[in-house]
């Protein structure tokens, strides 16, 4: 998953990045300004959004309207310092999907915006199930038939996206872009390695084969026929 | 003690009422005193020489008198005496007039008198000369003749006509008393009015629409407007308040913020030594960032505090010369000017000095010029000029030729936590309360401070504050 924090205080931003990467192993993305912000989030590869309101360059309202009316789906979640209802309001109003007032507490912060990431891709359970493959959402761990698949990092991060689109046909770029921050093309030959040892670890012996390669358009995780 | 307009007016209204009208009914009463008076005495005048017509000389003796009884023809109750100088009496009786006569016998007057539990006005004719005297071989003759009509009549007429001005003075004076208290209480109404809307005026909610009454009454037209201008001035200064509060709150949990997130990012997974120690290090940063943060609020706080207090002189401020705050403020920011490799130059054309207390001084020219070397680009100058501006006022200037100030930023610089650019501040960890405490200095010196920038070509800021 690829996070963006729009925050203005470098060390705040900073820390919820360390915060995300290791405890989510998300991938996270920063920027110190409402405009940057608004730049990198209409790019389209974020799964989920922490946005600050009072951020000078845009304020964090603006951001957020401008996003919405490119029609932008990407959950977001505000950090405010107002706690006054009506703001609150207007916020959700204007297309927040969540909201955290400062100070927050780092663990509450991370189960929302998991909570806001599954949501954004349609998931309601954190744990997540293909035929009897089962992703947990919260430990991080998968298993096959009952049997704990042991992932490394990077692997599981790549299960991870699949499974959140199980069904779909997800592209190498779809991919790269959401596993790696904004520098991915230089990580481009890596997909096909992790594809193969994740079929190896997860679909070796197995009459049902789960993850497909679907040549020229990426790959599908999904029980039986890959079509 | 609290005393009421309205009675006061009534009072003040009623008294020149009362004396205006015991004047005039004085007046009336004297009138018809007068009045009724004469014109008794003109009767008892004519009946007196009626009687005297009665009065000839004797058939008998030319120098005796003799009184026609047979003629006489008076209104009964009429008393009369007639005797002639030698006291001789002719007719009537004498008995009535008493000592009185000997006082009043030679006055020619009427007066006033009792006989018999009754009222009488009295005249007397002295030494008349008798109308009716056929042989003038003898001398004039004379008569003295009194008379006395009864004067209760006229008495009760004088009583009526007192009472009857009397009882239309005190319904007068009542009518107006009313009248005066129902003017007045209608003309306070749109004052009462006033006061209770004032009486509605919250810091929260400062509204003051003034009352139509108040629009129409010149004399309530002041207190209306004071008292608007004076609700707009509690909402502004409210306004200001709770946006310095609400701006305040914002980075103080912010702060906060930062701190706890440091924290908990230490708390969570397991860490090496060498990671705690960075985590502490880190969280002392952040500790120290809120302090300065809690410093700078509660500084700008207390100079724009005393600002409204009343100065004592020569106990809170003093005289000072200008160059020695100035000097101090360039020393202590040497360190800062030689790490950022900024020149400072220092022009000084004579000696000024200013009231003001030297630290608050070399806080306000500490801010402006840590500015200055903040926003300068590497191996440029900055300069500050110290020069007279008028016979009464001096002038510091400070100029960098450094990033500038967006235009759009430059009406807002003095704003309490206005941060033009982020990028600029966060480099030199400012929280936007540097220009709003120099500006907070320069007015409780009674100064003025003007900010001129263009990007890229560098920001002068001019102080300008009045000679001591």
């Amino acid at each position: 998953m690829h996070v963006l924090v729009i925050e203005d205080e470098e060390r705040l931003a900073h820390n919820l990045a360390k915060a995300i990467s290791k405890n989510a192993g998300f991938v996270v993305d920063v920027a110190l300004d409402g405009e940057d912000g608004l730049h990198l989030a209409t790019s389209g590869v974020f799964d989920a959004i922490i946005l600050d309101l009072m951020l000078p360059g845009k304020p964090g309202q603006e951001v957020l309207a401008a996003l919405r009316k490119t029609g932008d789906k990407t959950p977001v979640l505000v950090l405010t310092a107002k706690e006054e209802k009506a703001s609150i309001i207007r916020l959700l109003d204007s297309g927040a999907d969540d909201y955290l007032p400062k100070p927050f507490d780092l663990g509450e912060l991370l189960a929302r915006l998991k909570a806001l990431i599954r949501r954004g891709k349609g998931q309601a359970s954190p744990q997540l199930a293909v035929g009897n493959l089962v992703l947990d959402f919260n430990t991080r761990s998968a298993w096959r038939a009952g049997t704990r698949v042991e992932l490394s990092p990077m692997e599981y991060r790549t299960l991870e996206y699949l499974m959140m689109r199980q069904g779909s046909v997800v592209s190498k770029e779809e991919l790269l872009e959401h596993l790696y921050d904004y520098n991915w093309e230089k990580f481009s030959n890596v997909i096909e390695v992790y594809i193969s040892t994740l079929r190896r670890k997860i679909d070796a012996g197995e009459r049902d084969r789960l993850i497909h390669t679907l040549r020229g358009r990426g790959y599908v995780l999904r029980k039986g026929d890959p079509q | 003690m609290i005393s009421s307009i309205r009675g006061r007016v009534l009072a003040l209204a009623m008294l020149a009422q009362f004396l205006a009208m015991s004047c005039a009914v004085g007046f009336a009463v004297w009138y018809v005193h007068r009045a009724l008076w004469s014109s008794l005495d003109s009767e008892l005048q004519a009946r007196a020489v009626s009687l005297l017509a009665l009065v000839g000389q004797a058939d008998d003796d030319p120098y005796a008198l003799d009184f026609d009884a047979n003629q006489v023809n008076l209104p009964s109750g009429d008393l009369f005496y007639v005797v002639d100088p030698h006291g001789r009496a002719l007719a009537g009786s004498g008995s009535w007039i008493g000592q009185q006569a000997g006082a009043q016998q030679n006055a020619r007057k009427t007066w006033l008198f009792k006989h018999d539990g009754i009222t009488y006005r009295g005249k007397a004719l002295i030494e008349s000369p008798i109308f009716d005297q056929e042989n003038m071989n003898v001398p004039q003759l004379r008569v003295n003749l009194f008379y006395a009509v009864p004067a209760t009549q006229t008495q009760a007429r004088i009583a009526e006509a007192m009472r009857e001005a009397v009882m239309v003075g005190i319904v007068s004076l009542l009518v107006s008393a009313l009248l005066t208290w129902w003017a007045v209480g209608t003309g306070m109404a749109p004052l009462i009015e006033l006061a209770s809307r004032a009486d509605k005026i919250q810091a929260a909610r400062a509204e003051f629409e003034l009352p139509p009454g108040t629009l129409r009454s010149a004399e309530l037209m002041p207190l209306g407007r004071a008292l608007q201008a004076l609700a707009a001035r509690v909402r502004a200064a409210f306004d200001r308040e709770r946006q310095f509060i609400s701006d305040a709150a914002h980075e103080l949990k912010t702060a906060v913020a930062i701190q706890k997130s440091t924290l908990q990012l230490l708390e969570q997974g397991r860490a090496s030594e060498a990671e705690y120690r960075d985590g502490i290090a880190r969280a002392l940063e952040d500790t120290a960032r809120t302090e300065r943060l809690v410093a700078d609020m509660l500084l700008l706080s207390a100079i724009e505090h005393a600002q409204q207090l009343p100065e004592i002189p020569g106990q809170t401020s003093s005289r000072s010369p200008l160059e020695q705050s100035v000097e101090l403020a360039i020393d202590r920011l040497q360190p800062l000017a030689r790490m950022k490799d900024v020149q400072i130059d220092l022009k000084l054309d004579g000696t000024h000095y200013v009231t003001g207390k030297e630290q608050d001084l070399c806080l306000l020219w500490t801010n402006l010029i840590e500015n200055a070397i903040q926003h300068s680009r590497a191996s440029s100058r900055a300069t500050v000029e110290l020069s007279d501006a008028g016979s009464d006022c001096c002038r510091v200037r400070i100029a960098d030729s450094g990033t500038g100030i967006p235009a759009a930023d430059l009406p807002h610089v003095f704003e309490r936590f206005y941060r033009s650019d982020i990028s600029r501040s966060r480099a030199t960890g400012g929280f936007g309360l540097g220009l709003s405490i120099a500006k907070a200095v320069v007015d409780a010196l009674h100064g003025t401070i003007r900010i001129e920038s263009a990007p890229q070509r560098g920001t002068t800021v001019e102080v300008i504050l009045p000679k001591a």
